[in-house]
């Protein structure tokens, strides 16, 4: 395969800063139309690589490649398929919502006439058309990050880099962001890369994951590539008084009455609770308990810190 | 690529507007033109009204010259300082608000950044400094009949903006290898003292960029010629064309923090 069937190919990647090496030989591809998700907690190197990506910091070794194009070459030309929304950068605030949007979209080079109705487009998919005419400065936090995805998708980009795009939001901001961004992906067949910490928000945009940790890749892939990879199992959450004593159960206690059980076939579970109602047990609460994103990435983190 | 360069240009207008850069500018410039000449003129006068009975003071007509003098006195010394302290945030904000990466991510070269910023930053005090002239012009004609001429009038002031542009450069660089106002605002003047204790030497002083800030009344006075101020003059155009080379290539080597 080349460069150009993966939206983004990273490959040997180091980058140091003095003494600390933020990221180490790090090799990753993202598939064009994918969602993918780069997890990892703070400090672990993510936001170096995305400004890495958008050709704001060199890396010392390895290549990066956007669309098979080098950001570091041709910043022009990568940033023509990418847009980027970062976590702390921010728009001009003596502007108004609108004015950022224009001149943003002229110094890109978007024609006049097309700015003027794709501005409008957008700020009424950011439901920020209201308070265009109102200064940044006086915008919240939510409107503030809701017109930067307005500003990072303005060009019709490929490629939409996101680094934490819901941090310091709302649950209402949060869904909105979230929304719009499946939008986009769905109307423009675009492949999103998004970096954050927040697994759960991860687990319902996402298609593919990455986790990083110190600098380096710990493993990639679909959640059930992940958890078929590094054999995480299903279990029954089971809440029960036993009728008598049971060995088998009793390994899998995890508090008085409390019992997390692995199963690899659904049958299994009618069998459980059948077998401890047979003993006289009661049975207060089943339920199944699937990994989550979450159970994925604290056990792959402290797999590594062991 | 010049719709790009366009476009950032309108916005640092825009910005110094909206921030009241500009209106301090030119509230400065403007103060500087209407003082020097009718300060000039009636500072005796004023200074014979303000002694208490019975003091007398022997008050000259003052001339022409001494206006321009006053002018150049202000220009450098209140003027420059004023430029020297609104124009640092043009690199320095863009890292210290952390809207850089925003530019940065839409593909726009860090080079076009400094060369627009540089030449907002000229448009303004071009601006500002041409009202100032004008309305001194308008008063020594008044007071004196513009007994200077013209072309004495334009070289003179050619000099003083060529300083004012090396003080742009200056600042754009040491703004990107700061990236903060507070320092760029003190090394810059750090440097013009330091360009002032070493004009001391009469053999240095010539070639010295802070010369053209005194040449400036030589030239009205008639005590040098152009052809006096020539080496300052180049010396001055090279130094502002290499602290923007230096400032693009400290600007592409700058890690960006944010």
């Amino acid at each position: 395969m080349n460069d150009k069937t993966f939206a983004i190919k990273i490959d040997g990647v180091t980058k140091r800063f003095d003494q600390k090496v933020a990221v180490n030989n790090l090799s990753l591809t993202v598939n064009s139309g994918e969602i993918f998700g780069f997890l990892g907690p703070n400090g672990a190197g993510k936001t170096t690589l995305v400004k890495m990506m958008n050709g704001i910091l060199t890396p010392n070794e390895g290549i990066i490649s956007i669309e098979g194009i080098n950001p570091f070459e041709k910043p022009a030309v990568a940033h023509r398929y990418m847009g980027t929304l970062t976590e702390t950068a921010n728009m001009y605030e003596y502007m108004t919502g609108e004015e950022n949007l224009y001149f943003y979209g002229s110094v890109f080079g978007m024609d006049k006439a097309v700015l003027k109705d794709r501005i409008e487009e957008l700020l009424e998919a950011v439901d920020l058309l209201d308070d265009k005419d109102k200064k940044v400065g006086d915008y919240s936090t939510g409107m503030k990050k809701r017109l930067a995805l307005a500003r990072a998708i303005i060009h019709y980009p490929k490629l939409v880099i996101l680094d934490e795009p819901t941090s310091g939001l709302d649950p209402e901001n949060a869904r909105k962001i979230n929304s719009l961004i499946k939008e986009y992906v769905a109307t423009n067949n675009a492949t999103v890369f998004i970096c954050t910490h927040q697994l759960r928000y991860a687990q319902d945009i996402c298609d593919r994951y990455g986790f990083i940790n110190k600098g380096h890749i710990i493993c990639t892939g679909t959640l059930s590539e992940l958890i078929e990879k590094n054999s995480f199992s299903n279990n029954i959450h089971l809440k029960a008084k036993l009728g008598c004593p049971n060995k088998l159960l009793d390994q899998f206690k995890i508090q008085e009455e409390i019992y997390q059980i692995p199963f690899t076939d659904e049958e299994e579970i009618a069998e459980l609770i059948k077998s401890v109602v047979v003993d006289g047990g009661k049975v207060y609460e089943a339920r199944l308990k699937r990994p989550t994103l979450e159970d994925v990435y604290f056990s792959l983190l402290n797999e590594e810190a062991s | 690529m010049l719709r790009n360069m366009a476009t950032i240009i309108k916005k640092e207008l825009i910005e110094s507007i909206r921030k009241y850069r500009l209106f301090i500018l030119m509230a400065v410039f403007i103060f500087i033109g209407f003082m020097s000449p009718i300060g000039t003129k009636y500072l005796g006068e004023i200074m014979s009204m303000l002694l208490p009975e019975g003091y007398e003071i022997k008050v000259r007509q003052a001339s022409e010259v001494e206006a321009y003098f006053q002018f150049f006195k202000n220009i450098s010394q209140l003027g420059m300082v004023v430029f020297i302290v609104v124009s640092s945030g043009l690199m320095a904000d863009e890292f210290e608000k952390k809207t850089i990466v925003c530019l940065l991510t839409k593909g726009v070269s860090r080079s076009k950044i400094i060369i627009s910023k540089f030449i907002a930053g000229a448009l303004e005090l071009l601006f500002c400094y041409i009202t100032a002239v004008i309305i001194f012009r308008y008063y020594t004609g008044v007071f004196w009949s513009n007994q200077v001429e013209i072309a004495t009038l334009l070289y003179s002031n050619l000099i003083v903006f060529e300083y004012g542009l090396l003080i742009l450069g200056l600042n754009i660089f040491l703004g990107t290898k700061f990236g903060t106002k507070l320092a760029t605002v003190t090394s810059c003047i750090f440097i013009n003292i330091l360009q002032i204790l070493m004009s001391i030497h009469p053999t240095i002083a010539k070639y010295l960029p802070v010369s053209l800030l005194s040449n400036c009344v030589y030239i009205v006075e008639q005590k040098k010629t152009v052809s006096d101020t020539v080496a300052a003059v180049v010396i001055s155009m090279l130094i502002t064309i290499l602290l923007l080379v230096i400032s693009i290539k400290a600007f592409k080597e700058k890690e960006i923090e944010q």
